[in-house]
């Protein structure tokens, strides 16, 4: 692998120890995925409740970090305690997130000394990181990945937390995969002529997703047939199951992927290898897999995976008028900060905290305390994704059922009496 | 039998292998606090990875593979080396992040000639995979 003289001086120790092993580390990678050269990267994404050792030894004498850097949700042990009494016995939420106030601080305190921008999002094109055509970023998140490619026509490799972190550093990341033009052509058409495209709900989306993604495995797909009209949201929940069990980080949707204008255009003139017809039979499939639990013992209803649009708040807060919880449920809903303000603005905040709803900056999919730390273990939410994390993190302790976010809302929601409040 | 393969994370480790059909995640599939596999919907479930050489056709899912194997790294759970058809960088970023040694792209299918149980040698750093009394 060519690296360039800066490149070389960071791995020989120029820059301190924490620039030397970053670029260490994506040398190796690089040579593991036979990239033949880094490349400058415009943004990364990076988790922040990442182990604290492995954030210290990593920015070990490293003062600034060397691209724009922002920051996935993740659960604030402190917020949870302060705020809802909630503190866990484990070290670890969602066998990911740190549970322990002292390093979750350390870490803050290391990753805004380095400039980094407090997003706490999943999808960082809600809050104004959008990227643009031809920009390479390296985000951690894999439905953020697939947002990047498939809605952006950004370059976004399928790449680790492990990588955006040593890539902050660095501001470089191997030349691989997703970046490279040849490589990121569909080679799979997707045939959704048995299904009424049109009048699919989300949660039709989240379905198509997640069977896609399993029967795709790491290829690149196509769609010729959706409403080139698709939303944000639509995009969002039909993409961002794709890597729940399979690692489709390219999805074209023709007249909306902005390097698929035409179906030849996103197969790069070549036919595909593969056409899989989906019916819906395949999404009825899906749809069982993630109702393990019947309607009646739902406890929870959990929104914002990934993270609410304020499109998605408005129709939330318009479902909630006038309601309240039920005895015994709960509903927690997923947003940036940055998305939550403008929908504090505009009263919808006000109506879903007025029905009993928990607005929360955690991320619901994989480290949602009510589930890990309160031992809920009957979630209805409306996300394929989350549906699936929550039965594996979970170690299969947690049922789910899987609908539209009305269907969800009805389950957990009764009319406010008058005068209650 | 030996068997020809390219570096992913270099190192070398030996054990019991464990085969699984389907791609491998870390996040969702490796339970970091047991070394067992963690997924109700892996046909495996429960099989613990301890200490054994981890044979699956790529990664998929989470890109918090590199946590995972980091927390199971310091816990002494993980997988004392993997062998995969063609790594993709999550897996590769996960291994490289815990040591633990990995190989691809063998002149075999490692998926056809290693069985679960077989005892395994990876020298992932020359990239060579020794199936039992060789």
């Amino acid at each position: 692998m060519i690296l360039s003289d800066e490149e070389k001086r960071m791995l020989e120790g120029e820059y301190g120890p924490g620039t030397q092993r970053a670029m260490a580390f994506l040398k190796t990678l690089g040579e593991a995925l036979e990239a033949e050269k880094m490349v400058r990267v415009t943004s990364t994404h990076i988790l922040p409740d990442m182990p604290t050792e492995y954030l210290e030894q990593m920015t070990e004498g490293v003062t600034g970090m060397r691209t724009m850097v922002s920051l996935m949700p993740c659960f604030d042990p402190h917020y949870w305690r302060e705020k809802y009494g909630i503190v866990s016995t484990d070290k670890l939420i969602g066998g990911v997130g740190l549970t322990d106030e002292k390093d979750y601080a350390t870490n803050m305190a290391i990753l805004n000394q380095l400039g980094v921008i407090p997003t706490f999002t999943c999808t960082p094109y809600t809050v104004g990181i959008v990227p643009r055509r031809n920009d390479t970023v390296i985000w951690s998140g894999t439905s953020g990945q697939n947002a990047a490619n498939s809605m952006f026509g950004a370059r976004a490799p399928r790449q680790s937390l492990a990588t955006s972190v040593a890539s902050s550093i660095t501001g470089v990341a191997p030349y691989e995969g997703l970046m490279k033009p040849e490589n990121r052509f569909a080679e799979v058409q997707i045939d959704t002529g048995k299904l009424d495209v049109g009048n699919l709900t989300h949660a039709d989306f989240g379905a198509l997703g997640y069977y896609i993604g399993k029967v795709a495995g790491i290829r690149n797909v196509v769609f010729d047939d959706l409403p080139r009209t698709m939303t944000i949201e639509q995009c969002k929940y039909l993409t961002s199951p794709l890597t729940v069990d399979g690692a489709c980080t390219m999805c074209h949707m023709v007249g909306v992927t902005p390097e698929a204008p035409t179906l030849e255009a996103a197969l790069g003139g070549k036919k595909p290898r593969e056409i899989i017809k989906v019916t819906k039979k395949d999404l009825q499939a899906v749809r069982d897999m993630f109702n393990t639990v019947s309607p009646g013992e739902v406890q929870l209803a959990v929104f914002g995976c990934p993270h609410l649009t304020i499109t998605e708040l408005r129709e939330l807060a318009s479902l909630l008028e006038g309601k309240r919880l039920k005895d015994g449920t709960q509903i927690t809903v997923g947003v940036s900060n940055m998305t939550c303000g403008l929908a504090k603005e505009a009263g919808y905040v006000d109506t879903i905290e007025k029905a009993g709803a928990i607005m929360t900056n955690c991320c619901v999919s994989g480290q949602n305390p009510l589930v890990h730390i309160t031992g809920v273990d009957a979630v209805a939410t409306n996300s394929a994704r989350g549906a699936r994390f929550f039965q594996t993190q979970t170690a299969g302790r947690c049922r789910t059922y899987y609908d539209d976010m009305k269907d969800c809302v009805d389950l957990v929601t009764a009319p406010r009496e008058r005068g209650h409040r | 039998m030996i068997l020809k393969g390219h570096t992913v994370s270099p190192g070398k480790a030996e054990g019991e292998a464990v085969v699984l059909r389907d791609p491998f995640s870390f996040l969702g599939e490796l339970d970091p606090t047991t070394g067992k596999i963690a997924s109700p919907l892996n046909e495996q479930f429960g099989e613990d990875l301890r200490g054994k050489v981890l044979v699956t056709p790529t990664g998929k899912g989470s890109s918090m593979g590199p946590v995972i194997s980091w927390y199971a790294m310091k816990a002494g759970n993980n997988p004392a080396a993997v062998i995969c058809l063609q790594a993709e960088a999550i897996l590769a970023s996960a291994a490289i992040t815990a040591g633990i040694p990995m190989v691809d792209k063998l002149d075999k299918n490692p998926l056809e000639v290693i069985k679960s149980g077989d005892y395994v040698k990876v020298d992932a750093t020359a990239g060579i995979v020794e199936i039992g009394d060789t």
